[in-house]
């Protein structure tokens, strides 16, 4: 797979992430690279072979229990935004998106 | 580098107080000769340590953490404390909960002495790929600590602390273990919780311990290991091992240790000559050496950085400039996330999120995500295969020792395959001990790792006690 700088910008735009001008050609010539390394999974054969997705997956099925669906103690509204760079009224504050028109 | 079991005795004895340790434990982390802090806790420390020291005093010791100085890695959310995750998108981030880690550790009577640096997010190999400046090896300070827990193995290899918990995705406990001289161990998937652990790739994720010791690591897994209903993968809590580790024996006779050859042949001559000195003293022990092939975990690289990346590309996803963390104004919404992502992100983090969301978009998603899911049950099923034979794997943790800062950055492909030998243990859920043993032509620590099937942690760890004793490097 050949990997063009369009390719690293429009991945990166689906990641929400802006890469530069300048930036592209390393980040273009990095995922190559690795992508041309990665080619060696293509010689095994895994036909018959079920993906492995987590170590404990079996063992978590087989463990799979709810928990009683009680009140527990729970953050405050305050708690919860405390971090927020910005916030009104104990809620988060985003630009927005919705057109006044 | 001191033995969190042995000071655990002195202070049990009352020959050492808390307060003595921890002052000294501060004193040499605010030098912070090679830059493993982050942020140092004075303060909270003392008074830690305070009301450790009236605990002993009036015989109401916890246990063998009880009064002794740690670290943890940034990774950690600690409640009230900064929690960077080695990124600026964390800068200014304090934690309104407790990490569970962090709060089985304190609750047993630790005292945090710090919070440690690490490559960002947990990605990389040197510690060279982070926010807050490279941590360099307390045995040269012109080379890396390894990664990406490297403040980890520097604090407790410098002597600033007795132990430090860090992260293993993909061998990131056990390489800067490796390289600072440290016994690192890395227990099965599912054995400790990783509520409170910033998610890097979560299928692989597992905090980890570093310390002198053998002993030590089992102090910790004491409450490590704890049970904690907020972590469903969490299948298998609970390592107790205190008691046995104190009966072991240096004899290992009846113990198969399995060996694939072309693994020691690849490695450097200095980290050879040591796996063969090691695989000596394990005969000279009683252990019987068998040959294995693990033919399938050459593509351990190929997979682990399609798997890692595209799970990380999606936890990832929450550091939005909105919730918490570094925003970056925009006119619109969607330019304040790409902003403030843009910004906060060092560059081996946004190749990573790139590669995999590269890995899981339509139409390369087969290709890719799959394909590496099912090479990664045959790389689980050559292990399996091969524990049909042998008790445990004996295999190098990296082909080399400890190299020169920013050596290797330029080609990643190089770069990943420092992780080779380690990362095939994440893919499959198994647990493994990095043991330092031997130095090279330099003076750089050098050792092995031996791995253990999943949720035989128990028999891992006793076996590297008997190698201790047979007379492995401390």
């Amino acid at each position: 797979m050949e990997i063009t700088n369009e390719v690293v910008q429009h991945i990166a735009s689906l990641a929400r992430l802006e890469i530069q001008d300048s930036e592209v050609a390393e980040y273009q010539s990095h995922l190559q690279k690795v992508l041309n390394h990665m080619k060696e999974l293509e010689s095994i054969n895994t036909d018959d072979v079920e993906p492995l997705f987590s170590p404990v997956f079996d063992k978590q099925e087989e463990l799979s229990t709810q928990r009683e669906d009680t009140v527990g103690e729970s953050m405050t509204a305050e708690q919860v935004i405390a971090n927020a760079p910005k916030q009104k009224q104990n809620q988060f504050l985003v630009e927005a998106v919705i057109d006044e028109n | 580098m001191k033995s969190l079991f042995e000071i655990s005795k002195k202070l049990e004895n009352k020959e050492i107080s808390s307060l003595e340790l921890t002052q000294e434990s501060i004193a040499m982390s605010e030098k912070n000769e090679h830059n493993a802090y982050i942020s140092v806790l004075a303060q909270r420390a003392l008074k830690q340590a305070k009301a450790s020291d009236e605990r002993i005093s009036s015989g109401k010791r916890i246990g063998h953490l009880d009064g002794v100085p740690f670290s943890l890695k940034d990774l950690f959310i600690t409640k009230g404390i900064r929690s960077t995750g080695g990124s600026k998108i964390l800068y200014n981030y304090i934690p309104q909960y407790e990490g569970s880690v962090s709060g089985f550790l304190q609750g047993a009577g630790g005292v945090l002495v710090g919070k440690v640096g690490c490559d960002e997010f947990g990605m990389g190999s040197t510690n060279e790929k982070t926010a807050f400046g490279a941590v360099t090896n307390p045995f040269d300070i012109n080379k890396v600590a390894g990664g990406s827990s490297g403040g980890s193995a520097a604090s407790v290899a410098e002597g600033s602390v007795f132990y430090s918990i860090g992260t293993d995705t993909g061998g990131s406990v056990r390489l800067p273990a490796n390289f600072c001289g440290l016994v690192g161990y890395k227990p099965s998937y599912g054995v400790v919780t990783r509520y409170g652990q910033m998610a890097y790739g979560s299928s692989l994720d597992q905090a980890s311990p570093m310390a002198a010791d053998v002993m030590s690591i089992g102090c910790i897994m004491e409450y490590l290991a704890q049970a904690d209903a907020n972590d469903s993968t969490q299948v298998q809590s609970g390592l107790s091992v205190m008691n046995e580790l104190a009966t072991v024996k240096a004899d290992m006779k009846g113990v198969k240790i399995g060996v694939d050859p072309s693994f020691i042949e690849a490695c450097e001559p200095a980290v050879k000559k040591a796996l063969h000195e090691a695989i000596d003293q394990f005969k000279h022990q009683g252990a019987e050496i068998v040959e294995v092939g693990l033919p399938h975990l050459k593509y351990s690289v190929s997979v682990y950085y399609i798997l890692a990346t595209a799970e990380a590309s999606a936890n990832l996803s929450r550091y939005d400039g909105i919730h918490y963390g570094l925003r970056k104004e925009a006119d619109q919404l969607i330019q304040t996330y790409t902003q403030s992502r843009s910004t906060g992100f060092g560059d081996e983090v946004k190749k990573r999120i790139i590669l995999g969301s590269f890995a899981l978009s339509s139409g390369y998603q087969d290709e890719y995500f799959a394909k590496a899911s099912r090479v990664r049950r045959l790389i689980a099923d050559d292990f399996k295969k091969a524990y049909e034979s042998c008790d445990f794997i004996f295999s190098p943790v990296c082909a080399t020792t400890a190299f020169k800062l920013g050596e290797g950055i330029a080609d990643p492909v190089k770069m990943y395959m420092n992780d080779l030998y380690t990362i095939p243990v994440n893919l499959s859920g198994l647990c493994s001990i990095a043991m330092p043993y031997g130095k090279d032509e330099n003076s750089m620590p050098t050792g092995f790792q031996l791995i253990g099937k999943a949720f035989d942690d128990k028999n891992l760890l006793k076996a590297a006690r008997s190698f201790e004793l047979g007379g492995g490097e401390r």
